[in-house]
């Protein structure tokens, strides 16, 4: 496509269409004004006169026209009244209106935004961590279910009251309900068992773990066959640890959770530390 | 150690991630919010990084759904605005709530779509070309009247129309659009 021959403005005037060369103070790129209706009356009358004969701008006006509607919903035209404008009663008269919407299609955002846009992702990722082992533990507490303070019990902790005790008799007892799956870490020496009792949501699962030291932090992880990870729960060792043979905490400590994913569709579990070291993998 | 590798590298992933929305969405939706709130900048700018933060803790099934994250962005854009305007009735410069209903209509959603992308466009044009386009067309003056504003010859506003209408069609196409 050629470009009209008077980028200058008016002053020179270009010839060689494929009509009459047009007459003065007319030249082919005033079809752009003409389209957007920026020409005065007498000027619009003068640049018509040039159309009828020049197919150059006869073609060239119909993108024009297209991009002037473009524009005009832009600009606002005839959908003042839609929630997109803005609108209310006492709106300002249509050329400050005007001017707003195409303040609008100009503006950008201040750099700042992006600054304040990475300090905020930064927050959220804080608190998100946080959040994931509260999630985690929230979960023991609604699937280890019957009002359980805690779904997680060590052996030298549940002789006080009577309540403790038919907790713990009954996560030990969904423990025995389930299929059960037993892996000793050859490195870590740490005894787990998964047992799985199949719900409609996915997963009932009770860990238990024994020859565990701490103190440390630990999540039980379940890893599906799609190599998806998710928490089933997460609890504290204190110092003296659970199930250590031959001290006076023996008793290895349970652990029930829920998996989002029914028994076909897992993989293995993992036992970690919070700092990501892997204690125990079960395998199914 | 460990952990700080991890952690750092995430936050890495986390600010690229952050930094990709942000040249992407950023200054189309900004144009667009600028009109639910009547011009409020600071307002605007407070929805736009509302939304990029959601959209960024969403990168995930987003990611996964096909198509554009524009539709999901305008849409949650709005929806802010409008719980924004819900807590604080004072405001006099919101639009009208009963005129925003919850849930945008589809046309509603493709039109503020399409002024995202002219948006877009138009952050294309030289400044000669877009200041042609402002004081011209959009504040409703003259070739003639804006002559006199931007102090140069009516035939050189003529020509800057001409060029930034051919500029734009061009962005646009760029774009995919064919007006």
């Amino acid at each position: 496509m050629t470009p009209p021959d008077d980028r200058n403005g008016p002053a020179e005037h270009a010839g060689g269409g494929p009509g009459e060369p047009p007459p003065a103070r007319i030249a082919h790129s005033d079809v752009g004004a003409y389209a957007l209706g920026l020409l005065d009356g007498a000027e619009a009358a003068a640049f018509e006169e040039h159309l009828a004969g020049c197919e150059r701008c006869q073609g060239e006006l119909d993108g024009m026209l297209a991009l002037r509607d473009v524009l005009a919903e832009a600009r606002g035209d005839g959908v003042r009244d839609d929630a997109a404008g803005a609108v209310r009663d006492d709106a300002p008269p249509a050329a400050v209106r005007d001017e707003a919407a195409a303040d609008g299609l100009f503006a950008r955002p201040r750099p700042e935004l992006l600054d304040r846009l990475l300090d905020g992702a930064a927050r959220r990722r804080r608190a998100d961590r946080l959040r994931r082992v509260l999630v985690a533990a929230a979960a023991v507490l609604l699937v280890g279910g019957g009002g359980a303070a805690l779904g997680a019990l060590g052996g030298g902790d549940d002789g006080g009251t009577g309540g403790r005790t038919t907790e713990a008799a009954s996560v030990r007892a969904m423990f025995r309900e389930g299929e059960q799956h037993r892996a000793t870490d050859p490195g870590t020496e740490v005894d787990a068992t998964v047992s799985l009792l199949r719900k409609p949501w996915g997963t009932y699962v009770t860990l238990r773990i024994g020859n565990l030291r701490g103190p440390r932090e630990c999540d039980l992880v379940v890893v599906g066959l799609d190599g998806e990870r998710r928490t089933v729960g997460s609890w504290s060792v204190p110092k003296y640890g659970y199930g250590i043979e031959g001290t006076r905490w023996n008793e290895p400590l349970y652990i029930t959770g829920g998996a989002g994913l029914t028994p076909d569709r897992i993989d293995r579990f993992e036992v970690r530390t919070l700092d990501g070291e892997r204690l125990a993998s079960v395998p199914l | 150690m460990r952990k700080d590798a991890v952690v750092g590298d995430r936050a890495a992933q986390d600010d690229a991630l952050m930094r990709a929305l942000y040249a992407e969405h950023a200054g189309p939706l900004y144009a667009f919010v600028l009109r639910l709130v009547a011009g409020d900048r600071h307002r605007a700018e407070d929805v736009v990084q509302e939304t990029l933060l959601r959209a960024w803790r969403n990168a995930e099934q987003l990611g996964r759904a096909t198509g554009s994250v524009r539709p999901w962005l305008v849409t949650v854009a709005r929806r802010i605005v409008i719980d924004g305007h819900r807590s604080r009735e004072a405001r006099p410069k919101e639009v009208d709530p009963g005129r925003l209903e919850s849930v945008p209509a589809v046309d509603e959603i493709d039109r503020a779509l399409r002024e995202m992308l002219l948006s877009e466009a138009l952050g294309d044009l030289t400044r000669a070309h877009r200041e042609a386009l402002v004081e011209t067309y959009f504040k409703g003056r003259t070739v003639n009247e804006a002559a006199e504003v931007l102090r140069v010859p009516p035939g050189t506003v003529r020509s800057r129309v001409f060029y930034a209408l051919r500029s734009l069609r061009l962005a646009l196409e760029e774009r995919g659009v064919t007006p």
